[in-house]
């Protein structure tokens, strides 16, 4: 291996547009969550699903949770990558959105929370293939735009306890950031 | 005779988000969060989040370094055990889109994957069972 190569291996920190917050890690934990494995419907948004399944996990409440992609198809799978940002605003933005049509899923992560409006929001990463040209890709999924495709989703849920996750804005970065923010009150 | 495979019972204790800062580095930010929580042993669960630049090993010998930012992970697994003198450590592997869509994967090298805008790391503490490690064996 060259010099040239060796000096290439090796990555980057960079500097975002506002002040560094002080503290780097947000951590929050609860005893052992409730745990399923569910079956999303077609035809419904990822968002919507999620958001049903969950109330349906935890007797109509409204709860944060991680979610494990185990299997199944977006239809369609609605997503974009990250770019740099011309206008200096964030040091990494996002691409237009891109259609990839129905895709069949071969892996990925989400949280549910809330976002800044307070309606609930799902942040996720996938992979995936397209059926007929066998293209692989991947990225950050519009979760109002993409759905359940044909055959359904499988997906993991781990109910977070009783942890709150919200959209907050992050001066920092010029992100709306999903962040542990407390605990729901508990009921009698 | 042992077939090598070792079966480890236990249960699952905790479940733990956290919120990782631009430029903590993936890895040992999951070590961190493990020192600070005191978990000793644990399982990655759904995590996602994007990465200034990414170094992976392919291999013994083989890294990949791909350039953001932000180079977003598109899937993560992994686990956290103790090494003897109980110190955390992270065994992680992903899947990656670069910006320009490619894909591509391997292990995350400690120290060289800063976080480019956030990561969102979920953990499963793993309580190993008094019985502990069952060792394999052939033939049964």
């Amino acid at each position: 291996m060259s010099r040239g190569q060796t000096a290439r291996l090796s990555s980057r920190l960079l500097r975002h547009p506002g002040p560094v917050a002080h503290e780097r890690f947000s951590i929050l934990s609860d005893g052992a969550s409730r745990t399923a494995r569910v079956r999303l419907e077609a035809g419904q948004s990822l968002v919507d699903a999620l958001d049903a399944a969950v109330r349906r996990m935890c007797k109509g409440e409204a709860r944060a949770a991680a979610v494990t992609l185990i299997g199944g198809a977006f239809g369609p799978c609605v997503y974009c990558l990250a770019a740099r940002d011309a206008s200096g605003r964030t040091v990494a933005t996002y691409t237009p959105m891109r259609d990839a049509g129905a895709v069949r899923v071969l892996g990925g992560s989400a949280t549910l929370g809330l976002a800044l409006s307070g309606e609930p929001m799902v942040h996720c990463h996938a992979w995936f293939v397209d059926p007929e040209r066998g293209h692989v890709a991947g990225g950050h999924l519009d979760t109002h735009a993409t759905r359940i495709g044909g055959e359904g989703l499988v997906v993991r849920v781990n109910v977070l306890g009783r942890l709150k996750i919200r959209q907050v804005e992050d001066p920092e970065t010029n992100h709306a950031i999903f962040s542990p923010v407390g605990y729901v009150e508990a009921h009698a | 005779m042992s077939d090598g495979s070792e079966i480890e019972t236990g249960t699952t204790g905790r479940i733990v988000y956290a919120r990782v800062r631009p430029n903590e580095d993936l890895v040992h930010g999951i070590e961190k969060i493990c020192l600070r929580e005191g978990i000793g042993r644990c399982f990655i669960r759904g995590s996602l989040g994007s990465l200034n630049d990414a170094c992976v090993s392919l291999s013994d010998e083989t890294v990949q370094v791909l350039r953001g930012p932000a180079v977003e992970v598109v899937g993560l697994s992994g686990e956290v055990r103790s090494d003897a003198d109980g110190n955390p450590v992270a065994s992680v592997t992903g899947v990656l889109a670069e910006p320009s869509g490619r894909i591509c994967g391997g292990r995350f090298l400690r120290g060289q994957n800063p976080v480019c805008v956030t990561f969102e790391i979920v953990l499963e503490e793993w309580l190993v069972s008094d019985a502990g490690v069952e060792q394999g064996v052939s033939g049964r």
